[in-house]
């Protein structure tokens, strides 16, 4: 029982080291930045250091904004951090495994994060991505876009265009060029020849109905980060058309879409009155709908009553929206 | 030797306001801001000491380079120069250890600088515009920079000394970054060529201004070790331009030359044990270098 107990705590990123209880590790570990969550009872953790031997790599605060570990956990703070990783390292001896530690601020507590989930793959893990000529690398798959899966990687200062590897389960990676114009990534300092898209009709068929994602290397241990899953149409050829059919006339602006929780907590209060708005205008449109269904059916029963209005909470200028142009 | 690879020159750093606003950079403050805003700043130290020992150095050099300005006018050669002429010449190793130089190094980097090399140039030297980083550098970044001593008043058609502000923002490159070949690099006699087209987009995409420098006597300019910078074409070849340019490092760092710096399949990275001129001996130890060099091997 105490095995499995354990087992569970190490799997949820619970555990107790150097006197401290403490819980979190690493959640994404890719070739420009390892981010994560770490929280400690009695002892605050402010920094996080990724070292190599007695070499330091890379430092950053504990500082970020994670409100849904705040709520799991029951704790205030910022247990968040992002670490940004050099895209060039001096030739260090890699003998000793690479350890992130999280640190508290007077140096005298430290705990060693992991991944959280693969804890026993974190220094071979680390390792691999240190030695690797994928460091530095940015990326984002934005999604299936107007018919193309879309996104970016690259390296701030590169000149050649990067490459990535679209994956599916059971199929065989998929080389993708990361050379096509893509709007603001000038502003994040990379090469604004960083894009890329493909028509998923360029895939063999067996890829259709798949989900698939991005790697920055071929066996898929570094993924690009997205924000939500992406399944390719079921028969790729029509799928793909269907898809372009739908959003052809659709204005899609291609962000770069921060994690969902960013998100959520950095969305702008103008936005949120929009969203507000369109959960009006779908109510308005549900009570047309019934009040016309009700009426079809009153005349199939008796003449045409007296037309009653409806009370209402929504704005008054909500009918206009469903007049004709001006 | 522990590295700290996070460590990074005070004019570089994010917290720069915070230390300007509390004295950090003490009476250098306005050269530290230059530095910060602009990747270059200008320093007068006007004095008679000063402008005896640049005279020094002119007259020193004058004969050493005579033939060699000849050909140069007569077209039959590019422009001149002498490169650590300070193991010759003590005229030229004093412009290079000037303390008040050291001083103003030392508040804008907060790491105690060296000098490894100087050259010295009769006439412009007609380089295409450059970053410094490219041909030497350190882990961690930026703990380099050149220290630009006119010898005489410049006037506009003798190629002066041009520079790009605001270019020391751009991210530092390598061989390996902009995915350059190893033989094409160990096979060109100037590899900076090869980067070139790379510093003109960069100028073109983010519109920065050329500025040309005509300073008086002894007035020096300190560059970032990324501003983009080089010398004007000569418009007259009989003119002179006598200068001296001194390439600093900055203590705790390994040194690298980035232009041969490859991915770990092709080579690796390019490390350097530069030689002090302060100390006259090489910056690691016989023994030092043999433990970066183990380092490297086992990398």
């Amino acid at each position: 029982m105490k095995k499995k107990g354990r087992r569970l705590k190490r799997f949820l990123g619970l555990r107790r080291e150097a006197g401290i209880a403490w819980s979190g590790g690493i959640e994404h570990l890719l070739p420009g930045q390892i981010s994560g969550w770490v929280v400690a009872k009695g002892m605050p953790l402010q920094e996080v250091r990724l070292l190599v031997g007695p070499h330091l790599i890379a430092r950053t605060e504990i500082n970020q904004p994670r409100p849904d570990v705040c709520e799991s956990l029951g704790c205030q703070g910022t247990p968040g951090f992002s670490l940004a990783l050099p895209s060039e390292l001096p030739p260090v001896d890699w003998q000793p495994a690479p350890r992130l530690l999280a640190i508290s601020a007077d140096g005298s507590q430290q705990v060693e994060l992991r991944l959280i989930g693969h804890a026993k793959q974190t220094a071979s893990l680390l390792k691999a991505l240190l030695q690797s000529d994928l460091l530095g690398l940015e990326g984002h798959v934005d999604g299936l876009l107007q018919g193309a899966l879309r996104g970016w990687a690259g390296r701030r200062g590169q000149g050649q265009p990067a490459h990535i590897w679209l994956q599916a389960s059971g199929q065989k990676p998929w080389r993708l060029n990361c050379d096509q114009w893509r709007d603001g990534l000038q502003a994040m300092g990379l090469p604004e020849q960083s894009g890329f898209h493909l028509d998923p009709k360029a895939l063999p068929p067996d890829w259709g109905g798949l989900e698939v994602w991005c790697s920055f290397d071929q066996d898929g241990q570094f993924r690009l980060p997205q924000q939500e899953r992406v399944v390719l149409p079921a028969r790729l050829a029509m799928g793909s058309e269907m898809v372009h059919a739908i959003q052809a006339n659709a204005s899609v602006t291609v962000r770069n879409n921060p994690p969902t929780q960013e998100w959520l907590t950095q969305v702008p209060e103008d936005l949120g009155h929009h969203w507000q708005a369109l959960e009006h205008f779908r109510l308005y449109l549900d009570m047309i709908e019934q009040e016309l269904e009700a009426r079809d059916n009153s005349q199939k029963l008796e003449p045409a009553p007296v037309p009653v209005k409806k009370s209402s909470n929504l704005p008054k200028w909500w009918p206009r929206l469903l007049r004709g142009g001006r | 030797m522990p590295l700290d690879l996070t460590g990074q020159p005070l004019i570089d750093r994010s917290d720069f306001q915070q230390l300007l606003e509390t004295g950090t950079f003490g009476r250098w403050a306005e050269q530290a801001i230059s530095l910060h805003d602009k990747g270059y700043c200008l320093v007068d130290l006007g004095s008679s000491d000063w402008l005896e020992k640049i005279d020094d150095v002119v007259n020193a050099l004058q004969p050493r380079l005579e033939a060699e300005l000849k050909l140069w006018e007569s077209g039959e050669s590019g422009p001149p120069r002498l490169q650590d002429g300070w193991i010759d010449h003590g005229s030229i190793r004093a412009l290079a250890l000037e303390p008040v130089v050291l001083d103003l190094l030392r508040h804008l980097y907060g790491r105690e600088p060296f000098a490894f090399q100087t050259l010295n140039f009769p006439v412009g030297s007609e380089q295409h515009f450059h970053s410094d980083a490219v041909h030497f550098h350190s882990y961690p970044h930026g703990f380099m920079c050149g220290v630009w001593i006119a010898l005489q008043d410049v006037q506009p058609e003798s190629g002066p000394l041009i520079y790009f502000p605001g270019s020391h923002r751009l991210p530092y490159l390598s061989a390996r970054s902009l995915g350059l070949d190893r033989e094409a690099v160990l096979g060109e006699p100037h590899p900076q060529r090869l980067f070139e087209p790379s510093w003109q987009q960069a100028v073109s995409e983010h519109a920065f201004e050329k500025q040309q420098f005509l300073p008086k006597r002894g007035e020096l300019l300190i560059w970032h070790a990324n501003l983009l910078h080089g010398g004007e074409p000569v418009q007259e070849r009989t003119s002179r331009r006598w200068s001296q340019v001194n390439h600093f490092f900055f203590s705790d760092c390994l040194y690298t030359t980035p232009m041969r710096n490859f991915g770990a399949g092709e080579g690796g990275t390019c490390l350097r044990n530069p030689f002090d001129l302060a100390k006259e001996t090489t910056r690691f130890s016989e023994v030092e270098w043999r433990d970066v060099n183990r380092m490297q091997s086992k990398a």
